[in-house]
C-alpha cells in the first residue's frame, strides 16, 4: 500500500514537472528569425456559420492585393520594404469567438493591424480588446456604435450598411423623387438596427414616412407574415437592410407573392447572381448596392480583382472579394504616409488620408456623423436587375458629413 | 484511504500548479485562456448542480447573461463598486430563478427542456429588443474594470493586467466550487441525488422536492451569473448575441463529456475541452473542423464512456484487473 502511494506520488510529480515544462516550452518565443521583413496583418472573419459567404469572399479579396503588394515589393517604411504577411482567423460568426481570436492575435501573434470582423457584434466585441492595446481594426460591420471619438483605432474602409444607406438616400433624391413612404426590413441585430437609425434620420430629412418597419433573427426564411403587415400599408419601397443575399432572395420572392409590385431595395451588396438563382422572375426590378467587375462602370482596379480571383481560386468569382480588396492597399498608404508601424500614428495618418485607391478616388470622412473621420468615401454604384441582367443606374458619393 | 488520499495529493498539486502557472506562462494570451477555463468550470458545475435534480436546463446561458447584464448596470448607471455589483447580480439571479423556477420546475423531461430554452430566448430578446437599458443588440461597452481592492494602510489591487485577471477568476472558481462541494457532499447533495433517481419515493418520505430542486436552481443559476459579471468586467463588454443556444449547447458539452455524474466532471470536461478548442485553432485546416471534431468526441463519449471522461481511470483500472485476473488464470466472473 505504501509502495503504491509513493508509485504514485512518484508519477504524479513527474507529470506536473513534466506538463510544466511543455507549458514554458509552449509559452516561449519560438519566432523564427527577425520579423523585421514582415508586416503581420490580422484577418478576422466568419469563415463559417452564418456570415461565411461574406468572409470567404473578404477574405479572398484582401489576399488578393496581399499578393500584389508583395509583388511590388511590399510596404515602404523608411528605406526598407516590408512583405506582408497574412494571419487569418475564423469568428464562426460567433461573439464570443470573435473576441478571443483577437486576444489571440493581439497577445499571442503580436498584431498590431486587424481587418474585420464583418458582423456588428463580432466587431464591437473584439473592439473593446483593440481599442485597450491600440490595435487599428478595420471592420465591415454595419453599427455606427462602432466609431467614437473614444475610438481612435477603429476604421471602416468599405461601403457597407449604414454609409450605403446613405448613398442610396442620395440616389433617391436623384431619381427617384416619387418615393414618399418607405418600409425598413432588416436582422434583430445590431447592423439591422444600426442601419435602420440612420435610414430613421435620413428619412426624416428627406420628409419621407416610414410606415412601417421590422426586425427578424437572422436566419429567419419565412417572410410571409411580416411583409403580409407592411404590404397593405402601401409603402413606395421596402429597403432591406444589412441581410445576406440568400436572404435578401426570400424577402423578393414572397413579397411578388404577396402582390408587391413596387420597389425593392437592397442596401447591403449583394450578389446579383444569389438573387437571380434563388429569387428568379421575382428578382426583376430590385435595385442593390453592387459592384461593376468587368462592364462599363469598372475600373481598372476591379477588373484586375476579377482575373486574378479566377486565375488564383479557379472558382465562381465570389464578389464580396470586392470588399475586401482595397482594403490593405489603403492601411498601407496609412502607413507609409506615417512613416512608420506604430499603430498611433498610422491611425493618425489613415483620419486624413485621401487619394487614389484601385476603385478611383477616396477620402475620409464622419466628422460630424461620428465625430471623427474614420469612414472611407468613394462612389457607390446602384444597379437593378432587368432581364435577368444586372444593369449600372448610377454611381453616388455616399453624403456621410 | 489510499484512494483518497492520492486524490488529495494530486488536487494540491494541480493548484499549486495553477498557482504558479503565470510566472512561466510568458504569452499573455495563454494566461487568457487559462482565466477562460475557469469561468467554464464555474458555469458548467453550476449546470451540474442543477442536473444533480435530474433536470437539464437549457436556459444557463441566460442566466449567464443576467448576471453579466445585472453587474454591468449597477456600476454603470449606479455608479457602485463591481463587487456591489457582483453581489447584486447574485440576488437578481436568485429572484428571478425562484420566480421563475417555481413554474419551470414544475415540469419535467421534455416539457421541461422546451420551457427552459423559451425561457432563455425570451431573455435575450429582452436584452436585444430594449436599447435602454441594455444596449440592444449592439449590448453595453466599456463596462468598468472590476473596482480595486484596498486594504487600509497596506496595498491595493487593480484589475487590468491578465494576471490579476487570472487571478481572481481562479479565487472566485475556488470559492465558488468549495460551495458547491459542500452542498453536494452533504444532505443537500444527498436529497438533491434522491430527486433524481426516485423523486416520488423522496417525496413520500416528507421531502419537499419543489423546494429542494428550486435550491439547486437558484444554486446553479447564482454560478452562473457570478461567471456572467465576472465576464462582463474582464471583457468590458456584454452583447445578447454572445449567450445563444450554442454556447449552452457548449456548456453541456463540458458537463456531458467530463460527467454529469461525479463533481469533477464538469471540471475535467471545461479545462480539456476549452484547452482542446485552443489546441484546434492553432492550425487552420483543424480549426474548420472543430464542431465536427466535438460532435464525434461526445458522441464517443457516450457511447463508450457514458459516465464521462471522469470515469477513464477507473474503467482502465478495471480492464488492467480482468486482464491481471485473466492471466493468473482466473476465471472472470
Amino acid at each position: 500500500m505504501e509502495g503504491d502511494m509513493k508509485r504514485m506520488l512518484r508519477i504524479t510529480s513527474i507529470s506536473v514537472v513534466l506538463l510544466a515544462n511543455l507549458l514554458t516550452l509552449i509559452s516561449a518565443d519560438l519566432s523564427l528569425a527577425k520579423e523585421a521583413e514582415f508586416v503581420k496583418v490580422g484577418v478576422l472573419m466568419p469563415l463559417s456559420g452564418g456570415g461565411a459567404p461574406w468572409g470567404i469572399g473578404v477574405l479572398r479579396g484582401v489576399e488578393l492585393m496581399a499578393d500584389k503588394i508583395n509583388a511590388e515589393g511590399g510596404i515602404k517604411v523608411g528605406d526598407k520594404k516590408y512583405q506582408v504577411s497574412l494571419i487569418k482567423s475564423d469568428t464562426k460568426s460567433d461573439f464570443n469567438v470573435s473576441l478571443a481570436q483577437a486576444n489571440k492575435m493581439i497577445f499571442s501573434d503580436d498584431i498590431k493591424y486587424i481587418i474585420g470582423p464583418i458582423l456588428s457584434g463580432e466587431a464591437l466585441s473584439a473592439q473593446t480588446v483593440t481599442e485597450r492595446n491600440k490595435v487599428i481594426m478595420m471592420a465591415l460591420c454595419g453599427t455606427p456604435k462602432f466609431f467614437g471619438v473614444d475610438k481612435p483605432y477603429s476604421f471602416k474602409l468599405n461601403l457597407v450598411d449604414p454609409v450605403s444607406v446613405a448613398g442610396f438616400f442620395v440616389y433617391l433624391s436623384k431619381h427617384l423623387q416619387g418615393v414618399k413612404k418607405i418600409a425598413l426590413v432588416g436582422p434583430n441585430n445590431e447592423s439591422g438596427w444600426g442601419s435602420a437609425e440612420v435610414a430613421r434620420e435620413l428619412a426624416k430629412r428627406a420628409g419621407i414616412e416610414i410606415v412601417a418597419e421590422d426586425f427578424l433573427q437572422p436566419g429567419v426564411t419565412d417572410y410571409f407574415p411580416m411583409l403580409g403587415k407592411m404590404i397593405p400599408k402601401n409603402p413606395d419601397a421596402i429597403f432591406i437592410l444589412a441581410t445576406p443575399a440568400g436572404q435578401v432572395a426570400m424577402v423578393l420572392q414572397q413579397g411578388r407573392q404577396l402582390g408587391y409590385k413596387k420597389i425593392m431595395v437592397s442596401t447591403t451588396y449583394a450578389d446579383p447572381q444569389i438573387i437571380l438563382e434563388k429569387a428568379g422572375e421575382a428578382a426583376e426590378g430590385y435595385i442593390f448596392q453592387s459592384m461593376d467587375f468587368e462592364g462599363p462602370w469598372s475600373t481598372q482596379g476591379h477588373r484586375e480583382l476579377r482575373k486574378n480571383y479566377l486565375e488564383k481560386y479557379k472558382e465562381t468569382f465570389n464578389t464580396n472579394s470586392g470588399a475586401g480588396y482595397p482594403m490593405l492597399y489603403v492601411l498601407k498608404l496609412a502607413i507609409e504616409k506615417a512613416g512608420t508601424f506604430d499603430s498611433t500614428a498610422v491611425a493618425k495618418a489613415m483620419e486624413n488620408l485621401e487619394g487614389e485607391m484601385p476603385y478611383g478616388h477616396f477620402t475620409m470622412g464622419g466628422l460630424k456623423t461620428y465625430g471623427a473621420k474614420r469612414q472611407i468615401l468613394y462612389p457607390l454604384i446602384f444597379s437593378q436587375i432587368r432581364d435577368r441582367q444586372s444593369v449600372v443606374l448610377d454611381s453616388v458619393m455616399p453624403a456621410i458629413p | 484511504m489510499n484512494n483518497k488520499r492520492g486524490q488529495i495529493i494530486l488536487i494540491l498539486l494541480a493548484l499549486l500548479f495553477i498557482l504558479v502557472a503565470p510566472s512561466f506562462l510568458r504569452n499573455q494570451y495563454h494566461i487568457h485562456i487559462l482565466t477562460m477555463v475557469f469561468v467554464n468550470i464555474i458555469v458548467a458545475s453550476g449546470l451540474r448542480l442543477i442536473m444533480t435534480t435530474g433536470l437539464v436546463s437549457f436556459c444557463h446561458a441566460a442566466f449567464v447573461a443576467i448576471g453579466g447584464y445585472a453587474s454591468a448596470l449597477t456600476v454603470m448607471r449606479l455608479g457602485l463598486s463591481s463587487w456591489v455589483g457582483l453581489v447584486f447580480a447574485v440576488i437578481v439571479t436568485v429572484i428571478i430563478a425562484v420566480a421563475f423556477g417555481l413554474i419551470l420546475l414544475r415540469l419535467k423531461g421534455t416539457y421541461f427542456f422546451i420551457a427552459t430554452t423559451a425561457f432563455g430566448e425570451i431573455i435575450l430578446l429582452i436584452f436585444t429588443r430594449w436599447a435602454d437599458p441594455f444596449g440592444g443588440a449592439a449590448g453595453l461597452t466599456n463596462i468598468p474594470l472590476p473596482t480595486a481592492i484596498m486594504i487600509p494602510g497596506l496595498f491595493a489591487i487593480q484589475f487590468g493586467s491578465k494576471v490579476s485577471f487570472y487571478y481572481l477568476a481562479l479565487a472566485i472558481m475556488l470559492i465558488l466550487m468549495l460551495i458547491a462541494y459542500r452542498l453536494d457532499k452533504g444532505r443537500m447533495g444527498a436529497i438533491w441525488t434522491g430527486i433524481h433517481q426516485a423523486d416520488l419515493l423522496a417525496q413520500s418520505i416528507g421531502i419537499n422536492i419543489m423546494l429542494y430542486k428550486v435550491i439547486a436552481f437558484a444554486v446553479g443559476c447564482s454560478m452562473a451569473a457570478v461567471a456572467g459579471a465576472f465576464q462582463a468586467h474582464y471583457y468590458s463588454h456584454i452583447n445578447p448575441g454572445g449567450f445563444g443556444f450554442f454556447t449552452l449547447v457548449n456548456y453541456l458539452i463540458y458537463v456531458m463529456i467530463g460527467g454529469s455524474q461525479r463533481f469533477m466532471g464538469p471540471v475535467l470536461g471545461a479545462a480539456l475541452l476549452t484547452l482542446f478548442a485552443e489546441f484546434l485553432s492553432l492550425y487552420e485546416t483543424l480549426a474548420i473542423y472543430q464542431t465536427i471534431v466535438f460532435g464525434i468526441v461526445l458522441i464517443l463519449v457516450i457511447l463508450f464512456l457514458p459516465q464521462g471522461i471522469i470515469s477513464l481511470p477507473g474503467k482502465i483500472s478495471f480492464w488492467y484487473q480482468q486482464g491481471h485476473e485473466k492471466s493468473n488464470g482466473w476465471r472472470v466472473i
